[in-house]
C-alpha cells in the first residue's frame, strides 16, 4: 500500500501522525521520487528538514528517518545534500544523551556518508568538507554510545585514513581510557571487541609503511602479554620446566617507542581477588591480539604467527601440573586462586586459537600438530587418567576447547598421527554423559550423617537421621530425576568434533566403538521420544558418516544405519546401488607371465639384431644353413608358451633355410616378429636410391603382406631369377633413410 | 419311663465301647472311605519322543529324536551316564546343524562337572564337533568361555587344572582368533589367577594370591605345564597376525584384492560372528569410580600421562584388533608375566622349559614391536 505524495506532503507539514506508511511509500515505491516534479521535490525536503528543526523529539525523529528513506536517490543527495548533512550534524551535537534519536541521527549520518562516498564529485564537495566535523564530533559524544560512535568512528578510519590522520593519536587515548577503566571486563562483548577491532585498524592511518607500524604493535602486544604471564613468576618455579623457559627467551623484545596499552599491573598476595586483575589484563590483551591478527587490512602484513604460537605455548606450559609451586606460597587458598587465574588465562588461549584456523586455513597448517599438543596439557589429570570430576567443573572451557580442536581438524583432510587426537575423544565421551546429581549429593549427605554420628547424643542424631532419611528416598525412588542432562551447546560441539574426528582420523577400535554406541544410542532415543520420530539433522550426519567412513575396522555399520535412517538418500545408494559395479580388468597370474615374456622378447629381439649384425659380418665365410641353424637356435631357445609361435618361425626358418642355399648370401634378410620392422628393413634392403650401381631389376620390391613367410619365400624366388646379385649390405643404425 | 429310657441312652453315649483283642476299632457311623487305587497303563508305542519304527520316517528326524533323549541325560546323577551320553553323542554326531546348538547347550556345563572322566569326554566331543562343524565354537563362544572362566578359577583343583588344557586349547586352537578378539583381557586375567601370579606389586594382592592358592590346593607341576603350554598357544594366536583359518586355507587379504573401491571389502558380509558384539548395545555398564578418589595419598595432579593402559582401564578396552592387545601385554601383562616366568625357569625341569619357550615368543614380539617403531 503506498500513499499518495500529496498526502505525504500534507502530513509532514505537521507532526505525522504515523511515519510508518510513509517511509515504507518511499522506500518501496522507487517510482514517486523517480518521476516526482522538481518543486515537489523541493518541498519535500525542505518539510523533512523543517521536521528535524522542530523542537518536538517526535518530529525530530519522524525528520530523521524520512531524511534515510531519501537519501537513496541521488538527485536529492545532490541537491540538499550539504543542507541534509548539515542539519544531522546539528542534531546529534544538540543530543546530550543517548537515546533513539541519536542512534537514528548517527545512523542516518553514516548512510548518508556511505551514499556520498565513491562519488568523486559529491565526494570532494560535500563529504570531504565536513569529515573533519563529524569525526570531532563523535570523538566528543563517544561517552553517550560507546558502540555507535566507535563503530562509525572504525568506518572512518578505514574509508578516510588520509583525514582522519589527525585525530588518530587522540582517538587512540580514548580507546585506552575505555580500556583501563575499571569495569570494561563487565562490557558487553560486542562493545569489546568493537573497541579492539578499533585499536586493531589504527595502523591504517600511518602515513608511510603501515605495515610495519601493524607488525610492531603485534610485536610489542605479545611482548606485553608474555610479560603479564611472567607475573606468575613469583608464586611457581618456572626453571622446572627448562622448555619454558627457552621459550620465554624466544619471545621478541619491543619494538619502537609504542607505549604499553596499560599502567603496571598492582597486585596484593594477601588480597586473592586482585590476582584475577591478572587474567583480566590478560583476556583483554588476547582479545586486542585477536582482533590484530583476525581484522581485515587494506595493506599487506607479514603475520607473525610464530610468535603468537610461543605465546600461547607458554600460556598453556605455565601449569601446576608441570610446575610446581615455590616453598613461600603455602596457602591453599592462594593455590588454589593461582590455578583459577591460571585456567582463566587458558580459557583466553583457547580462544584465540579458535579463531586462527578461519582465518589463515592453510597456512597455519605446519602448526597443527604443536597446536594439538598445546591443546592436549589443558585437559585436567589425575593419576595419569582424565579427572572426570575436574572436567565437569570446567565444562563450558572443555566445549570451547573441544570446538578449537574441531576448527583445527577441519585444516586437513586425514591426520596420521592418531595418538594426538585420542584424549579429546576421551573427553568428549566423558562430557556426553550425563552427569548424576544423586551420586554428588548421596556423597555429601554421607558426610553430613557422619559429622552427625560424632556429635554424641543419640537422641539428636536419630532425630537429624530422621530428617535426612526422608528427601534421600527419593534419590532412590526417582534416581532419573536427579540426572542433569547435558547441555544443547556441548552436545552440539562434541557431536561436531565426533564428526571431524570420523572424517579424518583413523580411530582405535576401543574409542571407536565407544563413539559408534553414543550415536546409536542417541538415534534411537531421540527416534524413539521425539514426537515425529525424526532423528535430529547432526545425529543424521554423524550416522552417514559412520557408514562412509568405516576406518580400521573390517566390518561396516550400514545395517544398523539403515535400521535408522530407512529413507535417507546417501544410504539407499548403498543398499540399492543404482548403477551395476565397473568390471575391472584383474590381471591375473598367466597374463603377468605374457607381460613378463613379452618384455623377455624385446630383449631378446634387440640379442638377435646383435647376432644379425655378427652374422652379416660374417655371412660370406659361413654356410647358410649353418646361419639359418643358429636363428633355429635361437628360436628353439625361446620359453615354452611361445615354443608354437616360434615353431612356426622355426618352420619358417627351416624352409627358408633350404631355400637360402640357393640365395646368395647377401639376400639373408633378418627376420622379425614385428612385420613393420622386417617391412622397413626389406624397404631398406632393397631401395634403389642406395645402391646406386644397380640398375632397377625387373623383379619389383615384394609386397610386404601379413604372411611374412610365403612372402619371403616369393620374393626369394624371384631373385632366383635375376640376372643381378645384390650386393651385401651392412646394416647399421647410424645410416639414415 | 421317659427319663429311665433318656437316661441309659445318655449313658450309652459316653460309655467308651471296649476294644477286643484281634479286632480293630468300629468306625463311626459318618465315616467316609477315601482310599483309591490307580494303575497306569503303558503306551510305548504311542509316546511322541518315539515314533513307530514300523512307519516310513525320516533319518533326520530319528536322530533328532535319539540326540534329544540323549542330551536330557546329560544331566544324569550318576558320572558313567554322563559319560555314556556324550559317548554316545560323539559317535553319532548329527547332521543337521540346528540340532549342535542343543548339543553345545546342554553339555557345555559339564565343563566344571566333578568327574574327570566326564570333562574327558566332553572335551574330546567338543573337538569332534568343532571339526564337523568349523565356525560352530565361534558361534557358542559367549557361554563356553564363561564355563571356561569359571572352571579356571574355580575352588576345587582338579577342575582348574583341567580347564586350560583341555577345553581353552579346545578354543584356541579351533576358534583362537574370535577368543582373543573378545576375551583376551579376561582370559589373561584367568590365567594369572590359575597360576597364582598377581598384576599389582603391592604386598596386599600378592598375599591374597598366595593366600587363596594355598586355601584351594594350588596346581600341580605336571598341570602347570599344561598351564603354560597353553598360555604359549594362546598368545601366539592373540599377539601375531593369523592368516590362516581355521580349514588352514589363507585368509582373504581384502587389501590386496582387486575391488570396486578399496573400501568394498568392507561393506560385504562380515566373516565373524556377532560383528556389532563391540558395541555393547544391549549390556549396561556399571560406572566405576574413578581412581582419583580411590588414592587419596596420591599427589592430586602431578601424573604424566604417557598413553599407557593401566589395570583400571582394562575393563574399558576393546581388544578387536591386534594393536591394542599388543599394547595391553606390554603395558600391563608383561612385566608381571616374565617375573613369574623367570621364577619358573629357575624351578627348572619340564616347566621351566615351557616358561622359557614362552619367554622367547615375548622376545620375538618385542623384536617385532621394535622394528614397527
Amino acid at each position: 500500500m503506498s500513499l499518495p505524495l500529496k498526502h505525504i506532503l500534507k502530513e509532514l507539514e505537521t507532526s505525522p501522525s504515523s511515519v510508518i506508511p510513509i517511509l515504507s511509500t518511499l522506500h518501496n515505491n522507487k517510482a514517486i521520487l523517480q518521476t516526482i516534479s522538481k518543486q515537489d521535490r523541493k518541498h519535500l525536503v525542505s518539510r523533512t528538514l523543517n521536521l528535524t528543526r522542530s523542537p518536538v523529539p517526535y518530529n525530530k525523529w519522524c525528520g530523521v528517518n524520512i531524511l534515510f528513506v531519501l537519501s537513496d536517490d541521488y538527485t536529492v543527495l545532490t541537491e540538499d545534500g550539504v543542507h541534509i548533512l548539515a542539519q544531522l550534524i546539528k542534531i546529534v551535537e544538540q543530543q546530550s544523551r543517548s537515546g533513539s534519536l541519536l542512534a537514528s541521527a548517527v545512523d542516518c549520518l553514516n548512510k548518508v556518508c556511505n551514499q556520498i562516498r565513491g562519488k568523486p564529485t559529491l565526494t570532494r564537495e560535500i563529504l570531504t568538507p565536513k569529515l573533519p566535523t563529524i569525526i570531532s564530533l563523535f570523538m566528543e559524544k563517544l561517552e553517550l554510545d560507546p558502540s555507535l560512535f566507535i563503530h562509525s568512528l572504525q568506518t572512518f578510519m578505514k574509508k578516510h585514513p588520509t583525514t582522519f590522520r589527525p585525530f588518530g593519536n587522540k582517538l587512540r587515548a580514548r580507546i585506552l581510557e575505555f580500556l583501563n577503566s575499571e569495569n570494561f571486563s563487565n562490557y558487553p562483548q560486542k562493545l569489546k571487541e568493537l573497541v579492539y577491532s578499533t585499536l586493531a585498524s589504527l595502523p591504517v592511518i600511518e602515513k608511510t609503511e603501515p605495515e610495519a607500524k601493524w607488525q610492531a604493535d603485534v610485536q610489542n602486544l605479545i611482548h606485553e602479554m608474555v610479560q603479564v604471564v611472567l607475573i606468575y613468576r613469583e608464586f611457581l618455579n618456572f626453571n622446572d620446566d627448562s622448555e619454558l623457559v627457552s621459550i620465554i627467551q624466544k619471545i621478541p623484545q619491543t619494538v619502537g617507542e609504542n607505549p604499553a596499552h596499560f599502567k603496571a599491573l598492582s597486585v596484593d598476595v594477601n588480597d586473592t581477588r586482585s590476582l584475577y586483575l591478572i587474567s583480566e589484563r590478560f583476556s583483554i590483551l588476547c582479545g586486542i591480539l585477536s582482533a590484530f591478527i583476525n581484522t581485515d587490512t587494506s595493506f599487506a602484513v607479514r603475520v607473525p604467527m610464530g610468535s603468537v604460537l610461543a605465546m600461547c605455548d607458554i600460556v598453556c606450559s605455565i601449569n601446576s601440573r608441570f610446575i610446581s609451586f615455590r616453598n613461600d606460597t603455602h596457602d591453599p587458598e592462594l593455590k588454589s586462586t593461582i590455578k583459577s587465574t591460571l585456567t582463566l588465562n587458558q580459557i583466553s588461549i583457547t580462544k584465540l586459537l579458535s579463531k586462527i584456523p578461519a582465518m589463515y586455513v592453510g597456512s597455519v597448517l605446519p602448526h597443527l600438530s604443536n597446536v594439538l599438543s598445546l591443546l592436549e596439557v589443558l585437559i585436567p589429570f589425575s593419576n595419569k587418567r582424565i579427572d572426570a570430576s575436574e572436567l565437569f567443573n570446567m565444562e563450558q572451557f572443555m566445549a570451547d576447547l573441544l570446538e578449537c580442536v574441531t576448527n583445527w581438524l577441519n585444516l586437513t583432510s586425514s591426520l596420521s598421527d592418531t595418538t594426538q587426537v585420542l584424549r579429546f575423544i576421551e573427553v568428549a565421551l566423558i562430557l556426553s554423559e550425563p552427569q548424576d546429581v544423586s551420586e554428588v549429593s548421596s556423597n555429601s549427605s554421607n558426610g553430613a550423617q557422619n559429622t552427625s554420628n560424632g556429635s554424641g547424643k543419640k537422641n539428636k542424631n536419630n532425630k537429624k537421621k530422621s530428617h535426612s532419611s526422608v528427601p534421600l528416598s527419593d534419590l532412590l525412588s526417582h534416581q532419573h530425576l536427579f540426572t542433569s542432562s547435558v547441555s544443547p551447546r556441548t552436545v552440539q560441539i562434541i557431536r561436531q568434533f565426533i564428526n571431524a574426528t570420523l572424517k579424518k582420523v583413523t580411530i582405535p577400535p576401543t574409542q571407536y566403538y565407544k563413539i559408534m554406541r553414543y550415536i546409536f544410542v542417541e538415534a534411537t532415543r531421540a527416534k524413539r521420544y521425539s514426537l515425529e520420530s525424526e532423528i535430529p539433522v547432526s545425529l543424521k550426519d554423524l550416522l552417514v558418516d559412520a557408514v562412509l567412513y568405516p576406518g580400521n575396522e573390517g566390518v561396516s555399520l550400514l545395517p544398523l544405519v539403515s535400521s535408522l535412517l530407512g529413507n535417507d538418500p546417501i544410504i539407499s545408494v548403498f543398499n540399492n546401488p543404482r548403477f551395476p559395479p565397473l568390471a575391472k580388468y584383474a590381471k591375473t597370474q598367466s597374463e603377468y607371465d605374457i607381460e613378463e615374456e613379452d618384455e623377455e622378447e624385446n630383449e631378446e629381439e634387440d640379442e638377435e639384431e646383435e647376432i644379425q649384425v655378427l652374422a652379416n659380418d660374417s655371412v660370406k665365410s659361413k654356410p647358410n644353413s649353418v646361419k639359418a641353424e643358429k636363428l633355429h637356435s635361437i628360436d628353439v631357445s625361446a620359453e615354452e608358451p611361445f615354443k608354437r609361435q616360434k615353431i612356426v618361425e622355426s618352420e619358417v626358418t627351416q624352409e627358408s633355410s633350404t631355400i637360402t642355399e640357393s640365395i646368395p648370401e647377401s639376400m639373408i634378410f633378418k627376420r622379425n616378429e614385428d612385420t613393420e620392422t622386417f617391412v622397413k628393413e626389406v624397404t631398406d634392403v632393397v631401395t634403389l636410391e642406395e645402391i646406386p650401381p644397380f640398375t632397377k631389376p625387373e623383379s619389383v620390391t615384394p609386397v610386404i603382406t601379413h604372411d611374412t613367410s610365403t612372402q619371403l619365400i616369393a620374393t626369394v624366388e624371384e631373385d632366383d631369377n635375376s640376372d643381378f646379385e645384390m650386393p651385401s649390405i651392412d646394416v647399421d643404425d647410424d645410416d639414415e633413410d | 419311663m421317659g427319663s429311665k429310657r433318656k437316661k441309659t441312652e445318655k449313658q450309652k453315649d459316653f460309655v467308651k465301647k471296649k476294644l477286643k483283642v484281634g479286632k480293630t476299632a468300629a468306625k463311626p457311623d459318618n465315616h467316609t472311605d477315601t482310599s483309591f487305587s490307580s494303575r497306569a497303563i503303558s503306551l510305548p508305542n504311542q509316546s511322541l519322543n518315539r515314533k513307530q519304527t514300523s512307519d516310513s520316517l525320516d533319518d533326520k528326524k530319528r536322530e533328532e529324536v535319539d540326540i534329544t533323549h540323549h542330551l536330557s541325560l546329560v544331566k544324569h546323577h550318576a558320572s558313567t551316564t554322563r559319560k555314556e551320553v556324550l559317548s554316545y553323542v560323539e559317535q553319532h554326531l548329527p547332521s543337521n546343524p540346528s540340532l549342535y546348538k542343543n548339543i553345545i547347550t546342554s553339555c557345555v556345563p559339564l565343563i566344571v562337572d566333578s568327574s574327570q572322566s566326564v570333562r574327558n569326554q566332553l572335551s574330546s566331543l567338543l573337538i569332534a564337533c568343532a571339526k564337523n562343524k568349523p565356525g560352530l565354537l565361534d558361534l557358542h563362544l559367549k557361554s563356553i568361555i564363561l564355563f571356561i572362566h569359571s572352571a579356571m578359577t574355580h575352588i576345587q583343583p582338579d577342575i582348574r587344572n583341567s580347564s586350560s588344557v583341555k577345553f581353552l586349547a579346545v578354543l584356541v586352537d579351533y576358534s583362537g582368533s574370535s577368543l582373543v578378539r573378545s576375551y583376551f583381557i579376561k582370559t589373561l586375567k584367568s590365567f594369572f589367577t590359575l597360576l597364582a601370579w598377581t598384576l599389582d606389586d603391592n604386598k596386599k594382592s600378592i598375599s591374597l594370591a598366595i593366600t587363596t592358592s594355598s586355601a584351594t590346593g594350588g596346581s600341580t607341576k605336571k598341570a602347570r605345564i599344561g598351564h603354560l603350554l597353553v598360555l604359549r598357544k594362546f598368545l601366539a594366536v592373540a599377539l601375531f597376525p593369523n592368516d590362516e583359518d581355521l580349514n588352514g586355507s589363507k585368509v582373504i587379504d581384502i587389501s590386496n584384492t582387486c575391488m570396486i573401491h578399496p573400501l568394498s571389502g568392507k561393506y560385504l558380509i562380515p566373516s565373524s560372528s556377532r560383528p556389532y558384539a563391540p558395541l555393547k548395545l544391549f549390556a549396561k555398564e556399571m560406572k566405576t569410580k574413578s581412581s582419583s578418589t580411590q588414592n587419596t595419598t596420591n599427589s592430586s595432579s602431578t601424573g604424566i600421562d604417557d598413553g599407557s593402559f593401566s589395570l583400571h582401564d582394562l575393563s574399558t578396552l576393546s581388544t578387536e584388533d591386534l594393536e591394542t592387545r599388543r599394547k595391553v601385554f606390554n603395558d600391563v601383562f608383561l612385566k608381571p608375566m616374565v617375573k613369574n616366568l623367570n621364577n619358573f625357569i629357575k624351578e627348572g625341569g619340564e616347566v621351566g622349559r615351557e616358561a622359557n619357550s614362552i619367554l622367547a615368543l615375548i622376545e620375538k614380539l618385542k623384536a617385532e614391536t621394535k622394528i614397527e617403531k
